[in-house]
């Protein structure tokens, strides 16, 4: 490259000094066409190194919603984006947690079968759309599953599981379909110590907020982990798609058992991996099927949802993986819009056909299967 | 028309320039040497490069806080091995020995990270 440029220089230079020659003022016209020649060839020499800058990153690494954040995002308004994305983070932290009586989903439990409760347009949005989900998922996702997940409590320094008579009695609270809007941003639960959970659906929901924040500042590429729930807008600098990893059920965090190449997508995963106790040789999970009020047996390790919207992804990995791969595939060629990666407890991963081309199998060491 | 050392001097200024501009600017590369780096509420705090470690020595990390937490790193990777929060995660994920693997601790909001390496062919882990 940089003998091309030194060619090129020298033509110009030569070029311009030999019109130069046939001028009047010859020896002021060789200097100015010299200075020309220099400058033009600066301007070509400093192009092609030019093209080799790439927009700055900035990144940042926080705590909300219970687990560890991730902002990175590159190019002007990055940083901009990233410090508004982080504070509407922790307002929706603060309006949806279950953690907090003073949240207004804390709120809105409370009052269950007493009275209506107005929350903020951010909450109604987050209830509207996961309520859409459980509908769609026919209550396999249901955001008034809190009885029952606060009854289980799963963590790993749980050492019993709850008696049966408080199961079929918590299962019997849950129904999405008696959470009712009763006017604008106003809702009611219609029976007592029934009470709403949105943790399946608020990093899914964040990360879409999140995003949009960031491309209304004017990023172009970033990458939003928000406690492994992933969404990348657009593509990487370079113009590649980025490349996510999905977690090997059995690794530790880092490890993967394939890489999905993305743009402008979410990627979630919902696994039995990450909220458990083992009792009796039993793994006790976080996701709770809501028919049987006891952790999903379904034959599955983990499902991952790539979609548009990372609040379909999060509701959605949720509701397939109570599923099961068999009836899970048929909802997807059903309902459309997502794609989904299965891993079963066999340790066959299985792939819906649109994401062949993006899919890249990385599990053969660990013995995983994938049939291509 | 005869080269004048006018020429080579243009020559010279503008492979310089350009030199300078590409040196000033280029992206960096994702991979160098195997680093293991502790945040601790999202700052980093401690940035060890492993190579740096000699071979069959534990390096104990000490931190200002959580005082009851104990990171070791050696030759070949890093892990938390005393904690005092309530679930212990960060202490079973054991050693962790490849660049992306991390070990976390929420309750005391640390993160312990391998970086670099040459084997950076992710961006991010879903799951």
């Amino acid at each position: 490259m940089g003998f091309f440029m030194a060619e090129t220089a020298t033509s110009l230079s030569r070029f311009l000094r030999a019109g130069g020659q046939a001028a009047l003022h010859e020896k002021r016209r060789r200097k100015a066409s010299r200075a020309a020649a220099c400058l033009a060839a600066l301007c070509l020499a400093v192009c092609p190194a030019g093209c080799a800058v790439s927009p700055e990153k900035k990144e940042m690494l926080f705590y909300a919603m219970d687990t560890a954040m991730e902002l990175t995002a590159y190019g002007d308004g990055a940083e901009q984006g990233i410090n508004e994305a982080y504070q509407y983070i922790l307002k929706l932290d603060r309006l949806l947690t279950n953690k907090d009586e003073d949240s207004e989903i804390s709120g809105l439990s409370r009052a269950a079968g007493q009275a209506d409760v107005t929350v903020s347009p951010e909450t109604a949005q987050v209830i509207d759309a996961a309520l859409e989900y459980c509908r769609q998922s026919g209550g396999l996702f249901d955001i008034t599953i809190a009885p029952l997940t606060s009854l289980w409590d799963i963590g790993p320094e749980k050492t019993s599981r709850p008696a049966d008579s408080d199961i079929e009695a918590a299962c019997a609270l849950v129904d999405y379909r008696r959470l009712l809007k009763t006017g604008e941003n106003a809702y009611r639960l219609d029976e007592p110590k029934m009470a709403v959970d949105l943790g399946a659906v608020a990093k899914g929901f964040a990360s879409d907020g999140a995003a949009a924040i960031l491309k209304g500042c004017g990023v172009k590429s970033a990458l939003i982990s928000l406690g492994g729930n992933i969404y990348c807008v657009g593509a990487k600098p370079d113009g590649k798609p980025w490349r996510i990893g999905l977690r090997d059920p059995d690794g530790k965090a880092g490890d993967y058992f394939a890489i999905v190449r993305v743009t402008d997508k979410a990627v979630v995963t919902s696994g039995d991996y990450e909220r458990y106790f083992m009792l009796g040789g039993v793994r006790y999970h976080h996701i709770i099927d809501p028919r049987t009020g006891l952790p999903a047996r379904s034959g599955l390790r983990s499902v991952t949802v790539i979609a548009d919207s990372g609040t379909l992804a999060d509701a959605f990995s949720t509701a397939l993986f109570v599923m099961g791969v068999e009836e899970a595939m048929a909802f997807q060629k059903r309902h459309g819009g997502f794609e989904a990666v299965f891993v079963t407890e066999d340790k066959q991963v299985v792939v819906t056909e649109g994401l062949r081309d993006i899919f890249e199998f990385r599990g053969g060491q660990e013995g995983y299967g994938y049939e291509d | 028309m005869r080269i004048k050392w006018g020429d080579f001097a243009v020559v010279a200024l503008i492979l310089a320039a350009a030199a300078l501009v590409f040196l000033l600017f280029a992206p960096e590369k994702a991979s160098g040497p195997l680093t293991a780096v502790v945040r601790v509420d999202g700052g980093e705090r401690r940035r060890i490069v492993l190579s740096d470690i000699p071979e069959g020595e534990i390096l104990r990390i000490p931190l200002e806080k959580p005082a009851g937490m104990v990171i070791e790193a050696r030759r070949d990777g890093v892990r938390v091995a005393r904690s005092d929060c309530p679930d212990q995660v960060c202490v079973r994920t054991g050693w962790i020995t490849r660049a992306g693997q991390s070990a976390v601790c929420l309750p005391y909001r640390v993160a312990v990270r391998l970086e670099g390496g040459a084997d950076d062919i992710v961006d991010g882990i879903a799951g």
